[in-house]
């Protein structure tokens, strides 16, 4: 039954930026295929922090800059590892949007959306692949986003943060592959609830005559994505990001 | 000197389709330069129009009538530039087109049509580096550019031979550089996005390459003889160790393409 080597029965899932709609839809699909999921909720390190953070049931809090450092991070992947007492499947998610001219965003600005979306991916998955690569193996699913390889007005800090996992999937696969430890990007494209759409019905209107479907992307259409790149399954794909997009990547 | 190293003075280039359009313009930018020029393609009157223009900027230059998509026709075109000239420096396969049965109903594609488009788009060029390779092999020199699209890249509704004959250009760049970087023969391709075949000359030319644009970074397309400078860039020393590459002439085009034109409001922290 080659169905089989999606099954997550048995494996355990630590998913880092579990309560945006994206997160809960990876949490119920990898839940379903029968993952213990640990959810890890990013919440704002400052007043000036307003969107970005996130409520709802989860299992760890961690403060966005701790996770985008090297010793947060650490201890962060630690208490995780006490509940869980392993981690087969790391599921990196946490996304902070963020859209300004590049002519006027600022050093704290660049900071937070660098820390956000990609320093704290990096530390992240530094203290998990130790963890993997003592263990013999294991399973990192990024997500990222079409603006990680393409260019949009008004996105250059997002972009570059997004464009920084798509690399570091590719490195650290090839880092990782002899020890086992696949890594993959799940790439999104325009998602209902997006932050950056989410109450601009113009907005939506527009894509929604722009993208090949005609219409915008449902969290629910992530969540097999996620279970493939973190299962068995997916026993010969490394360093790629896939991605989930309506075809508007292929359009000219 | 950098600037020397884009000469191209003694050099013979071959470029197919060079009587219109992209192929023109790069074949008087490749003259300009120094280049003697040999154009290859179907209809004479107008290789033989440009030939008078290479002509006129002190080069050599001969119209080859060729149609590219015939080995044998590419194989006596070959010849007879090794004849007038004793050798080849750059071939550019530029010639190519939309092709039969582009825009036609998927289902409705004949056997003939799906052939002519690979044939026009990708078979020509193979045929052409197959005749010409052995002398640029021999010479231990030589320069191949290929020209595909952004249509190589992408996907389009009812593009089906065009596309894929593209994309297929662009692979086998990639594979013919590896194959002939021992011999020191440098092949890349050339990616126009969209562009005018002809250049703007009046304030109502410029407008309208604005209208057909707008939605392209730049907001413009581009024009014919925006191609040169990097087809010289190509076929010159200046680029001595670039080979393999796709370079995309598109008004940024291939990075974008996420969204209709200025679509991102201020998203603040």
């Amino acid at each position: 039954m080659p169905l089989n080597g999606f099954d997550l029965h048995g494996k355990k899932g630590l998913l880092v930026g579990a309560n945006n709609n994206v997160g809960q839809a990876i949490c119920s699909a990898m839940t379903e295929a029968g993952a213990d999921m640990l959810r890890v909720t990013v919440t704002k390190s400052s007043s000036s922090f307003v969107t970005g953070s996130e409520s709802g049931t989860s299992d760890i809090e961690v403060e966005v800059t701790a996770m985008a450092s090297d010793d947060g991070a650490d201890r962060m992947v630690q208490a995780a590892l006490t509940k869980l007492g392993r981690v087969d499947i790391l599921v990196n998610n946490f996304d902070l949007a963020f859209a300004k001219p590049l002519v006027d965003v600022t050093d704290a600005e660049l900071d937070i959306v660098l820390a956000a979306n990609l320093s704290g991916v990096f530390w992240t998955m530094k203290h998990v692949g130790r963890h993997m690569i003592a263990n013999g193996g294991g399973r990192v699913v990024n997500v990222t986003s079409a603006l990680g390889e393409r260019g949009l007005p008004n996105v250059a800090a997002y972009c570059i943060a997004k464009g920084g996992v798509t690399q570091l999937t590719k490195a650290a696969a090839l880092e990782w592959g002899p020890s086992g430890v696949y890594v993959n990007g799940l790439g999104l494209g325009w998602m209902e609830g997006d932050p950056i759409a989410v109450n601009n019905p113009e907005l939506i209107e527009r894509l929604q005559r722009y993208l090949p479907m005609h219409r915008l992307g449902s969290p629910d259409e992530v969540g097999a994505l996620a279970v493939y790149l973190g299962s068995d399954a997916c026993g010969y794909m490394s360093g790629h990001t896939v991605y989930v997009e309506g075809g508007v990547m292929t359009k000219l | 000197m950098t600037l020397e190293k884009l000469r191209l003075d003694d050099r013979i280039a071959v470029v197919t389709g060079g009587g219109t359009g992209l192929g023109k313009a790069m074949a008087l930018a490749m003259a300009e330069a120094g280049a003697d020029i040999v154009l290859a393609a179907r209809r004479p009157e107008p290789i033989e129009d440009v030939i008078k223009q290479v002509e006129a900027l002190g080069r050599r230059g001969i119209a080859i009538k060729t149609d590219v998509t015939d080995s044998v026709q590419v194989d006596s075109m070959v010849q007879q530039v090794i004849q007038e000239f004793g050798k080849i420096d750059i071939l550019l396969n530029n010639a190519g087109g939309g092709g039969a049965g582009r825009g036609k109903s998927l289902f409705e594609l004949t056997d003939d049509d799906w052939r002519v488009g690979i044939d026009t788009n990708l078979t020509g060029a193979f045929y052409c580096i197959r005749a010409a390779g052995p002398y640029m092999v021999s010479q231990r020199a030589g320069v191949i550019i290929n020209v595909a699209s952004g249509h190589g890249m992408r996907g389009a509704p009812n593009s089906f031979m065009y596309n894929s004959a593209k994309a297929g250009t662009i692979t086998f760049t990639k594979s013919l550089a590896l194959t002939l970087v021992d011999d020191n023969i440098r092949v890349n391709c050339i990616v126009p996005g969209f562009v005018s075949q002809t250049d703007p000359e009046t304030e109502e030319d410029w407008d309208l390459l604005r209208q057909r644009g707008r939605f392209v970074p730049v907001r413009r397309i581009g024009f014919a003889s925006e191609l040169g400078p990097l087809a010289v860039f190509l076929a010159s020393d200046a680029s001595s160790y670039v080979t393999g590459q796709s370079i995309c002439i598109d008004g940024g085009g291939m990075v974008d393409g996420l969204g209709p034109v200025q679509l991102v409001p201020v998203v603040t922290l």
